[in-house]
């Protein structure tokens, strides 16, 4: 039973590891952070494998999101800067050059952790608040807070980043 | 969903198409094949970590093994790169915020302590379990040196140096509980009232390093939490060696 669950087990992480290491490098910003988040979700994830056999991804994704949450509320003593109205990014067609979507990209990158999972799970999982909440262990008025923060420090990031690549240009 | 919210879909895909080899699947396959073992290994294993009793120094140790900063994601890190080991000469011993101990394995019963036993509960893992202990051991409250590795995806070790005066008594004490009957054989790493490892011991460790294997991150970091040695020092390799406290400025 044990050698089948173990099979089963590294069969699911062949085929699915590629995609999970993606997400990590996603929610750390870091190829060695990234693989060790996944490993330690797979660690709880066999822990528990027979019971979660029906849908093992979400189960991990669930691990691995709530896992980089919780590490950066341990480790993050930050000073957060307070925003008072919901800021607005830049119209699409203005982060279509590449100058801007390196500069959204980097600004991702160099959100708190926590921020990021927030986004990660609103705008690439598409998923409603109430169930981000869920995942994460918090409440709505969190998540809505957090995002918008996040939301609030990449707008801060964008126009600095567009100024600077004028005035090289001149 | 809204203009912004695409766009930082966009964006986060971009991002995480990052992560992968040139070469579409073969590394990353390569790679789950490794860390899926070590991971049900961690999540299944009663005994999850080991002590290597083999004879390593640290110096060899670092050399061998691809290190990271485990401060990395903490944002301002300190990035300086630490002195070669050869420059730091005979470097003062780290004392360490919670004392280390080593205590002989008296039994190992499965299900959850029951209260008041004086049982310690079995580091994770899939099945409870309650550790009982000997009054034998060893209490190290400082080391010469502390190092962690990255061994493997995901995989971590804590390489540590005793101090001279440590090496004798810690020499006599696995001589003692090596051959004995299974789990007597056995030391209990205790941090914090927690048990970390309990690894058997094949027989006296002379040497005075030891190296603890920890199967995940988040396993290694909480010793680390609990030992408090709070300064990493990060190279731009992705080497990390942690340093007396009071030297990180």
């Amino acid at each position: 039973m044990d050698e089948r669950a173990r099979r089963d087990f590294g069969e699911f992480a062949a085929a699915r590891s590629a995609e999970l290491l993606r997400l990590g490098y996603l929610l750390t910003g870091d190829h060695h952070a990234g693989e060790d988040l996944l490993q330690s979700a797979l660690a709880k994830a066999a822990a528990h494998w027979e019971r979660i056999h029906g849908a093992p991804e979400g189960y991990v994704r669930r691990i691995m999101y709530r896992e980089q949450v919780s590490w950066w509320r341990r480790r993050a003593r930050r000073l957060e800067i307070a925003v008072a109205e919901v800021p607005e990014l830049p119209a699409r067609d203005e982060v279509a050059g590449v100058e801007a979507r390196l500069a959204l990209r980097d600004a991702l990158l160099a959100l708190p952790p926590g921020k990021r999972v927030m986004l990660v799970l609103r705008y690439l999982e598409d998923l409603p608040e109430a169930q981000v909440a869920d995942i994460l262990g918090c409440s709505v008025g969190t998540v809505r807070s957090q995002t918008h923060k996040a939301i609030a420090q990449l707008r801060a990031a964008l126009p600095s980043v567009g100024q600077a690549s004028t005035e090289v240009s001149r | 969903m809204s203009g912004p919210g695409e766009m930082i879909a966009d964006a986060l895909r971009e991002i995480a198409a990052e992560e992968g080899p040139p070469g579409p699947m073969a590394e990353a396959t390569w790679r789950a094949g490794p860390m899926a073992d070590a991971a049900w290994r961690a999540g299944r294993r009663r005994r999850l970590a080991a002590l290597n009793a083999s004879a390593v120094t640290a110096a060899a140790v670092v050399a061998a093994a691809v290190l990271v900063p485990l401060a990395a994601q903490g944002g301002p890190a300190h990035r300086q790169p630490p002195a070669p080991a050869s420059q730091q000469g005979p470097a003062a011993p780290i004392r360490l915020r919670s004392p280390i101990q080593f205590r002989q394995v008296a039994a190992i019963n499965p299900g959850a302590c029951p209260a008041g036993s004086g049982g310690l509960r079995l580091p994770d893992s899939g099945a409870p379990g309650c550790i009982y202990l000997t009054r034998r051991g060893l209490t190290v409250t400082a080391v010469r040196s502390a190092v962690v590795i990255r061994t493997g995806p995901g995989q971590y070790a804590l390489n540590l140096v005793l101090t001279r005066a440590q090496r004798g008594p810690w020499a006599a004490l696995t001589r003692q509980v090596s051959g004995l009957r299974s789990p007597r054989d056995e030391l209990a790493v205790i941090v914090d009232g927690r048990v970390i490892a309990y690894p058997a011991i094949d027989g006296a460790i002379t040497g005075g390093s030891l190296l603890i294997d920890f199967a995940t991150r988040a396993q290694v970091e909480r010793v680390l939490w609990s030992l408090r040695i709070r300064c990493a020092h990060a190279s731009g390799t992705g080497s990390v060696t942690l340093v007396h406290p009071g030297s990180c400025g």
